[in-house]
């Protein structure tokens, strides 16, 4: 038995000579990743965003809270880097180091949701202490091979390979601005939340989202311009021309707008009226540069490093207040326009395109509850929201949602009647588009209060009357016990009293 | 979503029994009236319209009526390019023909080529509506087996609610707990040996529910066909806002008595009562019978949708509504005019949908069928401009007038249309700068146009297709040949039924 004992201890201490031999080969190996991940720990941190937006569905609550995880990139100052879609509503952001479990709390120092990017800084300067920002990169060509930088779990970072197929021009996940992209294929899952993509040291890209068609970043050139303003004294955003314009490769089409002698060029189909060149561009003029910058008839221009890219990206270059110029052929004749840009803004047009955070405006007339018509509310009907929410709304967000002339112009909609004796008989009705109120035409909540404080006399009495869009009908309420009837709704319905019930007269725009 | 079964049937022959013309009370003798019909049938294709579908057969059940009638429901027969019809007793396989279709009201009647066929046979008498709780007996050709089928339940039900086969209509409906199953379709259902019904849907999503044309649709169809032609329920096209009187306020502002008048919210261009009766309207009676808060009247015993009884009018019949517009009561009398021709919502039955192809560009009429081809949810896979412009052409300005919305339904591949690639589900705004209103006119201006360049120009879409004249016009044949489109444009529209015979 001795003899045993003796054996399995030369087997143990061969075994474990063996397992230490190579632990310590991979070890070593690890442990030059883990140099590399380390020296990333001083440059990347952990975010948890505690967030609670408003239920728009029941416009006078929130919803339940939400937590979301993501990284952030030292950059210079002290702050840090992140998606807008990250902090979107944000009530709490606690940012923790790598490999250290003490958290500290973030303020939002800048936050654009049309690009998707946010700065923040820490209450306490101690947490980014001994911290390295990355070196925001320049651009990157397609086919270029990268790194991105992912938590592996909670205390530690681990890395993918990828690539970048292609730089084209999206929506982001925040807004409806057009920016530019990078979209990259890598084997990596579970991406887009703000994990950095780099070469070496050099942040060249950030996360953003992630899909069937590979992850997608934003570019370094859009960081760089967004921390570089976030830095000035006032934050001016990103431009947009305010057209709508189509591409223009079809020679009969080209003939037609007398353009038989331009080079490339597309058609103008639209220019809103919120545009710097309302006046000046006209529908069927063929935009043949931007800058200087010549357009194919595909609306792309050649651009450093990148190639053939969407003239957008000339845009996102540019800051509102500059005077940029245009070429244009009308019927066959250049001429070239400047007008001064101005800020885009998501919610400029009929239908705003997000609420993160903020309250939702309504306005409930004895139990009839009225509000915007928002992106927002026709995501309640879920992630098929583009087919299930009613074909009313989807047409109108989708054919009538030009910027209007008049800001603050929007669909206001009947959600539902909260039912009660008050508006008996209404209370089937829910989900269409409110376009006249008291004979007066709709096209904002301060227009339909302006509306009710002058209600329908009939007979010595006083009534309200709300008509709705095709074929929606018709609602007609008194006046009289109207406070007494909307008391009721608030108790029964567990409406707070901070709620935009009607009171007549009321100056102030309903929340 | 409610979807119904249309149900067809099969049959068994078994021996004749001689009788006499004159009515029987024996039910075996009943049975010998009933018909089992087998369809051919081939339908259009709404995707590309020139085209036909590969031929489907089925099997429904009809019962004679006199005078040399089967009478089966439509969807039976729909589309019907070799019908026959046997019964009990007899061997033989006659070849039928369809003499009158009623798609609005899912009803058709057959005859035979061989007039002898019916030496006989009774004909089925018809009863009155049934009430609530009484017996039937469901007789047809269901599935399960080759023999006639009875099955036997109680009247569960009278509504005035959908019928499947057109889609968009309602009429009277009785509802029965006999099992009435794929088969049964067209068959007797009887009362006291008399007919008190067609039997001709079912709730799929429900047991022992299933549905008959009253006696009533059956009636005014039999006296719609009198002259020779089938005119069709008058559409009333009165949109109308239920409940909306329930509430005090608003019964004060209209000035109705507690209790009675449904609300008038809109009333359709293309149909009669259009002008005679307004928006704002609330009416409070038809035809003297009282018209409730919740838009029923009493109608034989039931609590009914007004519109029963206009549904029941024939068209040149007169109609007379009470009303209390702007606080003043008023009698409103009209005749029922003919509808003018309006969007194809319903399903339709047609030889081929209105389609007309032009250098290998394929145009057809919005239709509901043409939706349809985006497969069982249709209603939310289809284009969003195209279901929300066949929903919603009544309330759209530039739409109202049409007679069809045209759109952009495909392109045969060649040089000459190239660049009008991806317009496929575009709806046509003008040609030529001419707001186009229907497919006659659109095939007319295609016509006579002399310009260097047709130009069309796409609703909701800031676009435009564009080509040569001259070159389209030449590319015309050259495309029909190598796509094999024989029949490059077809005008006519439901007024040719899918069972009329092309060529014959």
């Amino acid at each position: 038995m001795f003899f045993c004992r003796q054996k399995f201890s030369v087997y143990a201490l061969v075994l474990g000579v063996m397992t230490t031999v190579l632990e310590s080969r991979s070890f070593a190996a690890g442990k030059m990743a883990q140099e590399t991940l380390s020296s990333f720990e001083d440059s990347v941190v952990m975010l948890t965003t505690s967030s609670q937006g408003w239920d728009a569905h029941n416009p006078w609550s929130k919803r339940e809270p939400q937590t979301i995880s993501s990284l952030g990139v030292i950059v210079s100052g002290g702050r840090i880097l992140t998606t807008a879609f990250a902090v979107r509503g944000a009530m709490n952001i606690e940012g923790r180091r790598f490999g250290e479990s003490k958290r500290f709390e973030l303020d939002v120092l800048v936050v654009d949701y049309e690009i998707n990017l946010a700065l923040l800084k820490p209450k306490n300067t101690e947490f980014t202490q001994g911290m390295r920002p990355l070196t925001i990169g320049g651009a990157v060509a397609p086919g270029t091979g990268l790194t991105i930088i992912k938590d592996r779990d909670p205390f530690r970072l681990t890395q993918m390979q990828g690539r970048i197929t292609e730089v084209s021009v999206l929506r982001s996940a925040t807004s409806a601005y057009a920016a530019t992209v990078y979209q990259i294929e890598t084997r990596g899952q579970g991406l887009g939340w703000a994990e950095p993509v780099v070469s070496g040291n050099t942040l060249l890209a950030l996360t953003t989202g992630q899909d069937e068609g590979g992850l997608y970043a934003i570019p370094s050139t859009l960081v760089k311009r967004f921390v570089d303003e976030a830095t000035s004294s006032k934050y001016r955003g990103f431009p947009a021309l305010g057209i709508s314009v189509r591409p223009l490769i079809d020679p009969n089409q080209r003939h037609d707008l007398g353009a038989d002698n331009v080079r490339g060029g597309v058609r103008v189909v639209k220019v809103f009226a919120t545009s710097p060149f309302a006046d000046k561009l006209q529908v069927d003029d063929v935009l043949v540069s931007v800058e200087g910058y010549t357009l194919s008839g595909y609306g792309d221009v050649l651009w450093p490093v990148w190639g053939k890219v969407s003239m957008q990206v000339i845009l996102n270059t540019l800051y509102p207040g500059h005077k940029i110029r245009l070429v244009v052929a009308r019927h066959g004749r250049k001429i070239t326009l400047e007008a001064e840009l101005t800020r885009f803004s998501s919610n400029r047009f009929m239908v705003p395109h997000y609420r993160f955070g903020e309250v939702e405006p309504h306005l409930i007339f004895g139990g009839i509850v009225l509000q915007e018509l928002t992106r927002d509310y026709m995501m309640i009907w879920g992630k098929d929201w583009q087919e299930n929410a009613p074909l009313e709304f989807l047409y109108t967000y989708e054919y009538e949602n030009d910027p209007p002339k008049q800001e603050g112009d929007r669909f206001v909609i009947l959600n539902r009647v909260l039912p009660d004796e008050f508006n008996r008989g209404y209370e089937s009705l829910d989900n269409n588009i409110l376009v006249e109120a008291n004979g007066q035409k709709i096209r904002s909540l301060a227009a339909l209060q302006k509306a009710l404080d002058q209600p329908v006399e009939r007979n010595g009495k006083k009534y309200a009357v709300f008509k709705f869009s095709g074929g929606g009908g018709e609602i007609v309420l008194g006046y009289d016990d109207l406070d007494n009837a909307q008391r009721r709704i608030a108790k029964n319905f567990g409406i707070p009293s901070s709620s935009s019930f009607f009171t007549e007269n009321k100056t102030s725009t309903p929340k | 979503m409610i979807s119904f079964r249309a149900l067809m049937l099969s049959a068994f022959c078994s021996q004749i029994l001689a009788s006499s013309p004159a009515r029987s009370d024996s039910f075996s003798e009943l049975r010998q009236s009933v018909y089992k019909v087998r369809t051919i049938a081939q339908e259009p294709d709404y995707g590309s319209p020139w085209r036909f579908r590969s031929q489907g057969g089925g099997h429904g059940t009809g019962f004679y009526i006199g005078r040399g009638r089967i009478l089966t429901n439509a969807h039976v027969v729909a589309h019907g390019r070799f019908i026959s019809v046997e019964r009990e007793g007899d061997s033989r396989q006659l070849t039928a023909a369809v003499q009158f279709i009623a798609h609005d009201c899912d009803l058709a009647i057959l005859t035979v080529k061989d007039v002898d066929a019916f030496k006989g046979v009774l004909p089925l008498d018809f009863g009155s509506l049934p009430k609530l709780h009484t017996p039937v007996i469901t007789v047809g050709y269901p599935m399960g087996g080759d023999q006639m089928s009875i099955t036997q339940g109680v009247v569960s039900r009278v509504s005035f609610s959908a019928y499947s086969h057109p889609g968009d209509r309602e009429h009277l409906l009785v509802q029965v707990d006999s099992a009435i199953n794929p088969g049964n379709s067209g068959g007797p259902v009887l009362q006291n040996n008399e007919v008190v019904g067609v039997a001709f849907q079912a709730y799929s999503a429900a047991e022992n529910t299933g549905y008959i044309i009253p006696t009533p649709i059956i009636e005014r169809f039999l006296k719609d066909v009198e002259d020779g032609r089938y005119d069709g329920h008058p559409e009333d096209g009165i949109l109308v806002q239920p409940d909306a009187m329930l509430n005090p306020a608003a019964a004060r502002f209209y000035g109705t008595k507690d209790g009675i008048g449904i609300k008038v919210i809109e009333v359709f261009s293309h149909v009669a009562p259009y002008g005679k009766i307004l928006p704002g309207d609330v009416l409070t009676a038809i035809e003297g019978h009282p018209i409730g808060l919740d838009g029923r009247i009493n109608y034989q015993g039931e609590r009914l949708d007004y519109t029963v009884l206009y549904d029941l009018k024939q068209i040149g019949e007169k109609v007379s509504f009470d009303v209390m517009r702007q606080g003043q009561p008023q009698k409103v009398t009209f005749t029922i005019a003919p509808s003018k021709k309006s969007f194809l919502r319903g399903n339709t039955y047609a030889r081929r949908p209105r389609y007309v192809t032009f250098a290998g560009v394929v145009f057809t009429a919005l239709s509901r069928n043409y939706l349809q081809t985006w497969g069982k949810t249709w209603y939310l896979k289809a284009p969003l401009l195209l279901r929300y412009v066949l929903r919603n052409a009544f309330y759209t300005e530039r739409f109202k007038g049409n007679e069809d919305i045209v759109v952009v339904s495909g392109r045969l591949a060649h040089p000459v249309n190239t660049y009008v690639r991806d317009r496929e589900t575009s709806i046509v705004d003008t040609l030529n700068g001419t707001p186009v209103t229907s497919m006659a006119q659109f095939a007319e201006l295609l016509a006579q146009i002399k310009d260097e360049f047709i130009k069309i120009s796409l609703f909701e879409r800031d676009d435009v297709m564009i080509l040569p004249r001259e070159a389209a016009q030449k590319a015309n044949d050259e495309v029909n040949k190598a796509y094999g489109v024989d029949v490059p444009m077809w005008l006519q529209g439901t007024e040719v039924d899918g069972t009329e015979r092309e060529g014959a």
